[in-house]
This record gives C-alpha cells, sequence and structure tokens, in this order.
C-alpha cells in the first residue's frame, strides 16, 4: 500500500524545502563525522588486527619491551629455531628514522631474505624478490611509505640516521602483514651501517602446524633462560592486543562523540518530521476521512522521515568516501571499511526511524474529526 | 426511489465532555434517507448537525443507537472496517477544500482511488469523468493554490464522487465561498443527486442553499425537528 502513496510521500519531503534541505544536510553532516571517525578508528587499528592474525612470535629481550631497544645474540636466531614446536625463525634487525621535510617516520627492517621469507609469508613480485636476494643494499619498500615519500623503484635513497644507501627493487603491496611503512634491507648491510655486527633486535618465530603460540613461547623463553641474554616471547596477537588496548581509550572516545552526533541529528530530524506533521493536522484527519487507516498514516510520515534521513545518509557517506578517498586521506590511514558503510547506512535509518516515530504516532492516533478540526 | 432507505439511524446518541460538562450534541435521533436524496440539515450552530454528519460518515461511532448505511451496520464496526467503508462508500466534501496542496488537482481527485488498488488506466478513466462532472478538465494540473475557492471546492467534490460512493457527505460545502461560487457547487450536488442517483447529504447554514435539496431537516438542541428552529424560539416563551 505504502508503494502505491511513494509519490505523496516524496511531494511531502519537499512541501517545505528550507526545512527539508536543512534536515537533510544535518543528517549529511552527522554520516560524514560517523563514517569519517569509524574510518579513523579502522585506519588506525586494521593494520595492527592483521598483524594480530597471524600466528607469529616475537623473540625480544625480555629486558626491552620495545623491539627497536632490544638487543639479542645473532646466534639465537639458530638456536630459537631448534626448540621443539618452531617450524621456522628469522633474526631481525631494526632500525627507525625520521626522513625528509615531513618528517616520515621510516621503519627498517634488516633481514635475511631466505630465512625471513620462510617465516613471514608475503606476496610480492618474483623478480623484486630475485633483485633483493641478489643486491645486498638492495630494498623493498612498503607501498605507502613509497607513495608518501615520492620513491619510485630503481631509486637509490639514502636513510642518513642509519647511514644506509640503498637501491629499491620492489613495493611490499597491501597485504595482510604491517610493512606498509617498512624498508626492508639485508641484515648485513644494515649490522654494518648500525655497528651492530653479530646482532639482532629480534627473532620472528613461525610454530609449527597446530602448535599452540603460548606453549611454543613458553618453550623458547624456557630453552634460553640460561642464556646471556635472557628472552620474553609474545605472540602477534597478544601484541595487537596490547597497542589496540593502548588505544582503546581515544577510540571509545571517538565512538561517544560518533554517538553523540547521531543522537543530536535524530532529535533534530524528529523535531523537523514533528513541525511538519503539526502543521498538517487538518490534512491528516482529510486522508484518514478518505478512508486512510492509522496504519497507513503511520508508514507515510515514517516513509517521509526515512526519505529524508536516506538521502541525507547517502549525502553524508558520498562525502565521507569521496574525502576519504583522497590520497592525503589513504596515506593518513584512514580506511572506509565495508561494515563502516553498513553503519552509516544503519545510522541513516536509525535517525529516519527513531526521528519520524513519534511524530509518526501522533499522526496515526489522532482522532479524525479532531484532526479536521485542526485539533491534535 | 426504491423502498428501502440508504440511511436508517434509530435513536442515535453521541455525548462528548468538556471538562466537567457533558455535552450531548445527538440526542436521539431517528432519521431515514433514501437513495438519491438530496438532503439538507440545518440548523443553528452547536445543535449537532455536524455530528450527525460524522455518524452518518463513519467518521465517529454513536454512543447509542444504531446507523446503517446501504448494507453497512457503521454501529458494530471497528475503526479499520470504518476505514475501509469510508474509502469504498462514503465521499467527503469539507467546508475548507482540504486538498493536499502538494498535489496536483488531478492527484488529489486520484488519490481515493491509489486507497482502493485501482490500476492506473482505470484511475486515469475514473479522474477525467470526474473531472468533466465538476467542469474542471483543463484545471488538471494546477495545484490547489493556483486554484479559486470555488474550482478548489469543484476538486473536492470530484475527490468526493471519483471512487462512485453510495452517499457524498458534504458540511457546509458553501461557508467559505463567495455566492456565485457557492451557487456552482450546491448546482453539482443538485445535478449529481438528480442526473447521476448520488444520495448527498448536506449540511448547511445557507437558505438558498438548502432550499435546492428534495427534503430539509432542522436540528434543534440534538434532535431533528420538522419546523425551523428560529421559529420554535420565537414561540418559546420568554424567561
Amino acid at each position: 500500500m505504502i508503494l502505491r502513496m511513494l509519490p505523496l510521500v516524496w511531494r511531502n519531503v519537499w512541501r517545505n524545502r528550507r526545512r527539508s534541505v536543512l534536515t537533510l544536510l544535518g543528517v549529511g553532516v552527522a554520516v560524514f563525522v560517523l563514517a569519517a571517525l569509524e574510518s579513523a578508528v579502522e585506519g588506525m587499528t586494521f593494520p595492527i588486527r592483521e598483524v594480530g592474525k597471524q600466528e607469529l612470535l616475537t623473540v625480544r629481550e625480555a629486558a626491552r619491551a620495545n623491539v627497536l631497544a632490544s638487543r639479542l645474540p645473532a646466534t639465537y636466531e639458530d638456536r630459537v629455531a631448534a626448540v621443539p614446536g618452531v617450524r621456522a625463525a628469522s633474526g631481525v634487525l631494526s632500525g627507525l628514522a625520521v626522513v625528509g621535510a615531513d618528517r616520515v617516520h621510516v621503519f627498517v627492517r634488516g633481514v635475511d631474505p631466505l630465512r625471513y621469507r620462510d617465516v613471514q609469508h608475503l606476496v610480492l613480485d618474483p623478480a623484486a624478490w630475485s633483485a633483493f636476494q641478489a643486491d645486498p643494499r638492495a630494498a623493498l619498500v612498503g607501498h605507502r611509505l613509497l607513495r608518501r615519500m615520492g620513491w619510485k623503484v630503481g631509486d637509490e635513497v639514502e636513510v642518513e640516521a642509519l647511514r644506509l644507501r640503498v637501491r629499491i627493487v620492489g613495493v611490499i603491496p597491501a597485504q595482510g602483514v604491517d610493512l606498509e611503512s617498512h624498508m626492508l634491507v639485508r641484515r648485513s648491510y644494515l649490522q654494518v651501517t648500525r655497528d651492530a655486527d653479530g646482532q639482532i633486535s629480534f627473532v620472528l618465530v613461525s610454530p609449527v602446524d597446530g602448535a599452540r603460540p603460548t606453549d611454543v613461547a613458553a618453550a623458547i623463553d624456557t630453552a634460553l633462560a640460561l642464556a646471556a641474554v635472557p628472552t620474553e616471547t609474545t605472540s602477534a596477537g597478544a601484541y595487537a592486543q596490547a597497542v589496540i588496548d593502548d588505544f582503546m581509550g581515544f577510540i571509545e572516545y571517538l565512538k561517544v562523540m560518533g554517538a553523540i552526533t547521531v543522537l543530536i541529528t535524530l532529535l533534530g530530524a524528529a523535531n523537523a518530521i514533528a513541525m511538519s506533521v503539526r502543521e498538517r493536522t487538518r490534512e491528516i484527519g482529510v486522508l484518514k476521512a478518505l478512508g486512510f487507516r492509522p496504519g497507513l498514516v503511520l508508514a507515510l510520515v515514517l516513509a517521509e522521515s526515512l526519505v529524508l534521513a536516506m538521502m541525507g545518509g547517502a549525502l553524508g557517506l558520498g562525502g565521507a568516501a569521496l574525502a576519504i578517498g583522497s590520497q592525503a586521506a589513504r596515506l593518513a590511514g584512514l580506511m572506509l571499511s565495508f561494515p563502516t558503510v553498513l553503519m552509516a547506512v544503519g545510522a541513516s535509518v536509525l535517525v529516519g526511524l527513531a526521528g519520524g516515530l513519534l511524530p509518526a504516532l501522533t499522526a496515526a492516533n489522532v482522532r479524525t474529526i479532531e484532526a479536521l478540526r485542526g485539533i491534535g | 426511489m426504491s423502498e428501502r432507505p440508504i440511511v436508517e439511524a434509530r435513536g442515535l446518541v453521541k455525548t462528548y465532555r468538556k471538562g466537567a460538562a457533558v455535552i450531548r450534541p445527538v440526542n436521539g435521533i431517528d432519521l431515514d434517507v433514501m437513495p438519491g436524496e438530496f438532503l439538507a440539515l440545518m440548523g443553528p450552530s452547536g445543535s449537532g448537525k455536524s455530528t450527525l454528519l460524522h455518524l452518518i460518515g463513519g467518521l465517529d461511532r454513536p454512543d447509542a443507537g444504531r446507523i446503517r448505511v446501504g448494507d453497512a451496520e457503521l454501529s458494530a464496526m471497528d475503526e479499520r472496517a470504518l476505514c475501509a467503508f469510508r474509502a469504498a462508500h462514503v465521499g467527503f466534501v469539507f467546508q475548507v477544500y482540504n486538498l493536499v496542496p502538494v498535489l496536483t488537482a488531478r492527484e488529489n481527485i486520484e488519490l481515493p482511488l491509489r486507497l482502493l488498488a485501482v490500476s492506473k488506466a482505470r484511475r486515469r478513466q475514473q479522474v477525467d469523468s470526474a473531472l468533466a462532472v465538476v467542469s474542471m478538465s483543463d484545471r488538471a494540473n494546477h495545484l490547489p493554490s493556483e486554484l479559486s475557492g470555488g474550482e478548489e471546492q469543484r476538486v473536492a467534490i470530484a475527490r468526493a464522487l471519483v471512487t462512485d460512493p453510495q452517499i457524498i457527505i458534504a458540511d457546509e460545502p458553501t461557508g467559505d465561498l463567495d455566492e456565485e461560487s457557492g451557487r456552482q457547487v450546491v448546482d453539482i450536488l443538485a445535478t449529481l443527486s438528480a442526473e447521476h442517483q448520488k444520495t448527498v447529504i448536506m449540511v448547511t447554514h445557507n437558505p438558498d442553499a438548502a432550499e435546492r435539496a428534495d427534503r430539509i431537516r432542522y436540528l434543534h438542541r440534538g434532535r431533528l425537528v420538522d419546523r425551523n428552529p428560529r421559529e420554535l424560539r420565537a414561540e418559546e416563551p420568554a424567561l
């Protein structure tokens, strides 16, 4: 029945153009803010969650929680590999440098190509991988870092703080590994430039299939308990959760702000629809006199509110897609995911239904003869 | 006219509360209206004319008594059934034209047909016929704001008759119109009764409009009386 009345719904939406446009813009701004906030949260936590999905373990110096500051003898690579439950192990020497006028943070990992790839599954161009293996001064660069620095494959670049001069042989594309802002170099070269001969920062471990990561972590730490440098082994998932926990307060704050924005919009939409219904009490009486049932009157007002909110939502979501899709926003880590789109659509529907419900109930329940007298 | 009345009301009572006061605008009314009859209801303000009209049109239910319109026993119907009854069997014309301002004349007239799920082609045909009856075919695509008061009321009449109802109820249809427009509206209602065999019940304060009806009934203090209440008042002893 409501479908047959759509022309009436559509005309009613535009009955008071100024008010409808303002309501629509209000919903649009709210949905934009909500989508932008959620995209920021998503962009912030996505790489960490992806890392958390891997069942890799990180073995670092027990006394240093930060892997950048951790130092282990390179021999630990083989000692860890020999622990039961370990399928493969790869020693990594880490470095962090701030480069360029924009002060871009470059996370450098010095790795042994064969051992590293045995542990860390990477989707790479085979030619790039071959070049990385062949050239001791080759580098693979994360796609986001490459774009941000304006580098190209084939460029020879310098990371002054780490005294590195490398040739970019390939790009690490977006994948389920957080290497978007990383640079992979040969470990032997980084050990030289950092005066860290025979040292690594941590060992990346891949447990054998079926082994519980926590059991393997305990076995590694037990095996190295009496070694010169005691270790602490954590899973990537635990690391990811710890980082997300650190962010959680801020994330909750963003979510509360988003909820408040939706609530304010909902009240605004409800007020606009209520005003619109109040202004046509007599007309609603006429519709009821013509035989419109209370349920149909309710549906008409709700549909009107829903159409307004959905148009506002589409506007806000379109704006968010444009803004978040821009290169600057992508580089800043914003990410408009499908669940965020669904949430924004859901918020629009919520504003439309909840905002229109009270006026719709009022219109549906008003007595016909009172409505005809303009009372209601 | 057939033997059986199309409207049959017996012992109708309607009571309202206004604060502590109890008002009984309809107080024991018996009324028969024959098919195709044009009946005018007259009486002073507050005499119960509009309330009686609402009861006949199924807009309200009586507190006592019974009312039948056609085969429908309105006093036994719930709200849902009354809605369906109004949509199919009654056409309403109000004093204030009450067209939907965002719809054109054609769309306003089409509205009751959409409610009855009439096909698009049939809707068009019926709307064209209704527009022709009220001589508004050339104004079909105008919005109410582009029409004069008389034209709006003619569109309202077209909307009332487009579903081919058994009965048309007009509540002071000339109340807001100038003399000429009012005359045209009453002409149309009289034609609907005389030529289209529609039963028309009209409430009016206008004696000239009432004169066009087949029969005039007067209401006085919630009851139907045979004589003009002005005469009755004149005969009442002064306090």
